[in-house]
């Protein structure tokens, strides 16, 4: 079975490459993301921030689960006992239960690097468990509950992206063959649009002109959070495989001590995936604006495959 | 029956039955089939047009007792699924049609196919069917022959 890594708030593992994301709630410091399969929902992740002492012991959470899923259906059974194994080298407590003829791996840690507790659920039905265990396996084994280095996996359907760990994910908006994702840390902001189907958006809404897709699909929703005025400076580009616009301007925001922000937006179709995408990084002028333009711009404007 | 149950029957509010779930499988194999009295026409640029009779509603159907015709001009890609929509091709097939031809992610095609067939499904424009038009045939289960527009 082929894997791919998805990632999201702060945490990564390795999941079978059709599996997707379809529920995802909350933000960095408590949330839950449910990942399908083709056919039915396969994997559930759940997390809170909790400072090491106010953390319950692990059975007594065990035992809270247990009841919680006694409670919500009374056909349920658990199988075998409470098996203490490891995630990413932190104890964890693994519990498997039946409902009928579907079965499901509870998985209960608490990570003190991310000071999070973590609530994993993976399930199956009762007669795939066999062919099933490798993938089980596998994403136990590949679970990263803290990720090293200063970059966060983000990925979203076919859409993957590495950003520095100091932005959060604010807002995001899932439509058919529409995903637009804000991040925002305290001194900037990204705001990525990954528009599908991209010969038909265009030539049946745009009249093939990306910067009329900008101005009405990306723009709009940017502009409801800041204040951007129009592109001063407009330069066009093409490669081989993609073909778009890079728009720079700045503006300040603030009456009494005003803020210098540096804006950037680069749209471009991708050929290849036919998607076009666009890319707005928002950054506080400051010593360090430069640097961070620079190192955002190197992971962001290659995110297409 | 143990009294709580029978209290409950008696008094308690009746729950909302969860509509029938469908097994994932069984709707990719249906197959999507054209009304066959719609009228409808391919243009050359690829586009399609249905004309659908709209009965007139209100005073105006007092003044003008007549049916209107109106025309539902498909997009690009509307277009491309209604012209698959001929009895051969099931749900799973323009699924895998749509991730080709347009490059989509497939749980995006399968979502987008979905609200589209609902849609024309409301409008009576189409109608599933178990299996392939010329599978049926071949086990005597179709007899008359669609009309082709």
């Amino acid at each position: 079975m082929v894997f791919k890594t998805f990632g999201w708030n702060g945490f990564e593992l390795k999941v079978p490459k059709d599996w997707d994301m379809s529920i995802d709630r909350g933000g960095f410091d408590k949330g839950y993301i449910r990942l399908d399969g083709l056919k039915f929902p396969r994997l559930e992740v759940s997390w809170e921030q909790y400072k090491e002492d106010k953390v319950k012991p692990l059975n007594d959470i065990v035992e809270a689960a247990k009841k919680h899923l006694r409670k919500k259906d009374k056909n349920v059974r658990f199988i075998g006992k409470d098996r203490s194994i490891r995630i990413y080298r932190h104890p964890a407590k693994r519990i498997r239960w039946r409902i009928d003829g579907d079965e499901g791996y509870l998985i209960i840690w608490y990570c003190d690097k991310s000071q999070r507790l973590y609530r994993l659920q993976i399930f199956f039905k009762q007669d795939e468990y066999w062919s099933f265990k490798n993938v089980i396996t596998e994403i136990l084994k590949s679970f990263k509950c803290h990720v090293g280095g200063n970059l966060y996996t983000w990925t979203a359907l076919d859409f993957t992206l590495k950003l520095p760990k100091i932005f959060r994910l604010e807002h995001r908006i899932y439509k058919v063959g529409k995903i637009a994702l804000l991040f925002e840390s305290k001194d900037s902001a990204i705001f990525i649009n990954r528009i599908g189907m991209a010969n038909v958006v265009l030539s049946e809404k745009y009249d093939d002109d990306l910067r009329k897709l900008l101005e009405e699909e990306h723009l709009p929703d940017i502009r409801k959070r800041f204040k951007i005025p129009k592109f001063k400076r407009v330069r066009r580009f093409s490669d081989e495989r993609h073909e778009g616009f890079i728009m720079t301007t700045s503006y300040k925001s603030g009456i009494f001590m005003p803020k210098e922000f540096f804006v950037k937006t680069r749209v471009w179709t991708c050929e290849p995936s036919n998607k076009i995408y666009a890319v707005t990084m928002v950054i506080r002028k400051g010593s360090e604006a430069e640097k961070m333009r620079s190192r955002l711009e190197r992971l962001l404007f290659s995110i297409c495959p | 029956m143990k009294i709580p149950e029978a209290l409950s029957k008696l008094f308690g509010r009746k729950k909302a039955r969860a509509p029938p779930s469908i097994d994932r499988d069984v709707v990719l194999g249906l197959v999507p089939i054209r009304n066959p009295a719609i009228e409808w026409r391919r243009y050359k640029s690829g586009e399609v047009a249905i004309i659908v009779t709209v009965k007139r509603r209100g005073l105006m159907a007092r003044i003008d007792k007549g049916e209107k015709k109106k025309k539902i001009i498909l997009d690009k890609m509307g277009s491309h699924v209604w012209n698959l929509c001929d009895g051969e091709h099931t749900f799973g097939d323009i699924v895998e049609d749509l991730v080709k031809t347009y490059k989509m992610h497939r749980r995006e095609a399968e979502l987008s196919l979905a609200s589209y067939f609902d849609t024309l499904m409301k409008k009576g424009l189409i109608s599933f069917i178990p299996g392939k038009l010329s599978t049926l045939r071949e086990r005597g289960e179709v007899k008359q022959e669609t009309p082709q527009t």
